[in-house]
């Protein structure tokens, strides 16, 4: 076993390893790693802390770079991808996000992609105004965040928050406009959303709700398989069967009242 | 009288990079300098003490002081002691001292595991 002196550091006695040690945690600190490599290889020189310490610290500096390289071109194009798809499919299954959720999206999607172009080969700088710099994934992200569609800024002209009933219950000389709230976002079948609408409007009538049809009011199309996602007018003519029957029909029922 | 070229920090300016990010060490480590230096003239300089007296890291000070060594500012020495404070030797580099010294105040040998040293710095006139 070789010998061992102490050296005096801050006041204490401290072995050659663990000054190596000390050396290594103070240089953690900083950021850049140019100061970082020489920084400690100075102070090893000080010391001449050896060879193995020499080598512990080319393997413990190699290995830093790997993990670096590990998560610039393995994990974080992983994360970027898995992220991106998430967002496609979040989108997909809501349409008609608020403002609010077009401004998260927006963030998420400026992130994942600098995470994305992690593994894009070259170097990107983005100079954007006076003051706002970057560079590399960092670069993309910024640029992205800072690009963000009109169309994600104004409000979508095809969102309804809000549609009309022109309802005709029991005789044809009798409309009642009903409007409502409405969430296009909604999966449910139009005519059964209409339906439990009518049943709410109506809780305390005995009409008879399970027997109607709804017209679209530009053109007549009876909503039967259409999701309230495709719904893309605000009035809808909601006309009971009985009224249609006495009308002969769903076409003139629709030609009658669409006169009104 | 010589004036110790440690006063001139400054020209570790060529070393930019490193200049910049302990700027503000070295200026301190300079106001240190000119007050004591030539008050205690020639006397060694102990990064430890001066860690102390300005609340800077020592491998900070280390590293500054490797800067300014490699600008022949300052020269490194090994002072070696023994358990009681004995002082056994000076050396320009850790790797020559020997396994054993002898304790003059003693006539005894000193194991190498006994050994305490401080790494110290010496001032170089112009």
């Amino acid at each position: 076993m070789s010998k061992e002196p102490l050296y005096r550091f801050e006041g204490r006695l401290v072995t050659l390893s663990e000054l190596n040690t000390l050396a290594h945690e103070r240089a953690s600190h900083f950021s850049d790693p140019d100061i970082r490599i020489n920084y400690l290889k100075n102070i090893n020189e000080f010391y001449k802390i050896g060879m193995e310490s020499q080598r512990n610290l080319d393997e413990h500096e190699r290995k830093k770079d790997t993990q670096n390289h590990y998560m610039q071109t393995i994990v974080a194009p992983i994360i970027g991808v898995v992220g991106l798809t998430a967002m496609v499919l979040l989108v997909l299954l809501n349409p008609f996000p608020s403002m609010f959720q077009s401004g998260v999206f927006w963030i998420v999607i400026s992130l994942l992609s600098g995470a994305f172009a992690a593994m894009i080969p070259g170097f990107f700088t983005f100079k954007y105004q006076t003051g706002i710099r970057a560079a590399g994934a960092i670069a993309i992200t910024v640029l992205i965040y800072l690009t963000k569609p009109k169309v994600m800024t104004s409000a979508d002209p095809t969102q309804l928050n809000g549609i009309t009933f022109l309802v005709s219950m029991r005789d044809t000389s009798h409309i009642e406009q009903i409007p409502i709230k409405f969430n296009q976002n909604n999966p449910q079948l139009f005519c059964e959303f209409a339906k439990n609408v009518m049943h709410d409007y109506y809780s305390n009538s005995d009409a008879n709700l399970d027997s109607l049809t709804f017209f679209r009011k530009s053109d007549g199309l009876i909503y039967k398989k259409q999701t309230c996602r495709e719904v893309e007018e605000k009035d809808v003519i909601a006309v009971s069967n009985f009224i249609v029957h006495l009308l002969g029909g769903e076409r003139s029922t629709y030609l009658f009242f669409s006169r009104k | 009288m010589k004036k110790s070229l440690i006063m001139e920090l400054q020209r570790l300016k060529k070393y930019s990079k490193d200049y910049n990010f302990f700027r503000k060490e070295i200026d301190s480590l300079q106001q240190y300098l000119d007050r004591y230096v030539d008050t205690y003239r020639h006397a060694a300089i102990s990064p430890e003490k001066v860690s102390q007296a300005l609340s800077i890291s020592q491998f900070d000070i280390l590293y500054i002081f490797s800067l300014a060594e490699q600008e022949h500012l300052i020269k490194r020495k090994f002072l070696v002691y023994s358990k009681n404070q004995d002082f056994l030797g000076s050396f320009d580099s850790n790797a020559i001292i020997p396994d054993e010294l002898t304790n003059l105040n003693t006539g005894q040998t000193v194991d190498k595991d006994d050994f305490e040293i401080d790494l110290v710095f010496e001032t170089i006139d112009e």
